[in-house]
């Protein structure tokens, strides 16, 4: 699909990994033993429920996360996928992670209409997104997150691009692991791939430290083993850095896993423009959604991921697709105004959406969108 | 009389023949399959080890609801939503936690956008 977004040629910086040192929380509260850390540009947490093995699980669930960064970032030069790209046009053969991953990615876009996309890889590098996302945070303000510095100098030449997504034009084969990535696309496995991390991290550590875990990568929830008696606490809010006192809900859950997408956070200023890291397939543009933040719980992590990222697309659609999809689910409006689908408990004051086949989004449609300052009209 | 008679008889039995030959031919040279016939190769298409874009081997065919709904946490007033804070500017990420006190119940973990 085209989109109208204006990029230079930039010469990318895509040297930086995204790790950090970490530090770790041995107590949570509870009886429970808890790890924090920083990875991928985002926070990990692990909790258990037998503290006793917590350093274990963290070794399990380090070890899982950065064998998925070698098979799946985007931003890592010597990544499976960014070799993959680096040849759209030719047929390559896949480790079996990254296949997976694939499999995953176009499941992902098979259950959701092609809502959540694989290939929206050059997309999302067209509209600046073309490196880690603490790269992107460093740029300073009223800057484009290209060299912006040197295009003012040289007068480098600006081309009108087109980003293409399309999942169905990528070639896979399960059996043979072969994929080819069509020439001029890119595959982004960002919408998929973290969750996915969360639940085999989630697993890993369960299975590791014998006892119940819960694994939370950058608001990505997923959980493993036996939960403690109360179940795990999730406090969903817009943005997964907010402390459990931001304005939101909290929920306990006992088992699968909860995801958030939200366009209210990571968001960078490109040529002008206030953009989010939602791509609707569609428009190959950064996604204009009636809802800022939607949450949903599902079987696995990746499950509720899938359906909160389609949702955040769908826009005032997707209610009854979640109700049709049976999943529970939150979701706010730019207007602050809460929604609950399926079996999401009601919180008080909240209008509640019924799963009936023509859910009521009058109160919604009548409301004027809430648009911040620095947002404009892409 | 009984020679006219014959002969239509062998015209007769003759055309027959000549049907059925050219049914059989036509048959043969646009061959067909019957509706269930159609729907076992579509599905038999789906099941194949070799998975497409379109049809992917492995998935089941929807998202998976939990094994159960999340539940109200009894310990936690709900707090007001409100529209979403001015675009912020850059920043450092801010520094991992420190050790904090065992409490008598752990902090709920946050799930937002990322």
């Amino acid at each position: 699909m085209d989109s109208h977004l204006t990029a230079t040629v930039p010469a990318r910086d895509t040297s930086f990994s995204g790790k950090t040192p970490s530090i770790v929380s041995q107590a949570a509260g509870g009886g429970l033993g808890e790890a924090r850390w920083e990875t991928w540009s985002t926070s990990v947490v692990l909790r258990l429920t037998d503290p006793r093995g917590l350093s274990a699980a963290r070794n399990a669930v380090e070890l899982e996360l950065a064998t998925i960064d070698r098979a799946c970032s985007r931003f890592r030069p010597d990544s499976e996928i960014a070799r993959v790209n680096a040849n759209a046009g030719r047929a390559m053969r896949v480790s079996a992670l990254l296949a997976e991953a694939l499999t995953l990615a176009l499941r992902a876009a098979w259950l959701t209409d092609g809502d959540v996309d694989p290939t929206v890889g050059s997309a999302l590098a067209l509209a600046g997104y073309d490196r880690d996302w603490r790269l992107l945070e460093q740029v300073p303000a009223g800057r484009s997150p290209e060299r912006s510095s040197v295009n003012e100098r040289t007068h480098a030449p600006t081309v009108r691009a087109h980003a293409l997504c399309g999942w169905r034009s990528l070639m896979f084969d399960s059996a043979t692991r072969i994929v080819r990535v069509p020439a001029g696309f890119a595959i982004d496995l960002g919408a998929t791939a973290k969750a996915w991390a969360a639940d085999r991290a989630a697993q890993a550590a369960a299975q590791t430290a014998d006892c119940g875990a819960l694994v939370a990568i950058g608001g990505d929830i997923a959980t493993g083993g036996i939960a403690p008696a109360r179940g795990w606490a999730v406090h969903v809010t817009d943005d997964h850095r907010s402390d459990h006192h931001a304005p939101g809900q909290t929920v306990t859950i006992h088992s699968g896993g909860l995801a958030t997408s939200s366009t209210a956070v990571r968001r960078w200023r490109h040529r002008g423009r206030t953009l989010h890291h939602i791509i609707d397939p569609a428009t190959g543009a950064p996604a204009q959604s009636r809802w800022r933040t939607v949450s949903v719980a599902a079987a696995s992590c990746a499950d509720a991921n899938i359906a909160s990222t389609s949702a955040l697309i769908r826009g005032g659609g997707a209610p009854a697709w979640l109700a049709r999809m049976g999943v529970p689910a939150r979701l706010v409006s730019h207007s602050g105004r809460v929604y609950t689908t399926g079996a999401w408990p009601a919180d008080r004051g909240r209008t509640q959406i019924q799963p009936a086949p023509q859910p009521r989004l009058r109160a919604v449609d009548t409301e004027q969108p809430h648009l911040t300052g620095e947002q404009e009209p892409i | 009389m009984s020679r006219l008679h014959r002969i239509n008889r062998w015209l007769i039995a003759g055309s027959i023949a000549l049907t059925a030959g050219l049914s059989e031919a036509a048959a043969s040279a646009f061959s067909g399959n019957s509706t269930a016939k159609t729907s076992a190769t579509k599905r038999s298409t789906g099941a194949t080890r070799h998975s497409s874009p379109s049809v992917p081997s492995s998935s089941s065919g929807s998202v998976q609801p939990p094994a159960e709904a999340p539940r109200r946490n009894r310990e936690s007033a709900p707090t007001q939503e409100s529209a979403p804070a001015q675009e912020s500017m850059p920043q450092e990420a801010a520094p991992a936690q420190e050790a904090a006190p065992a409490e008598e119940s752990a902090p709920p973990v946050v799930s937002g956008g990322s």
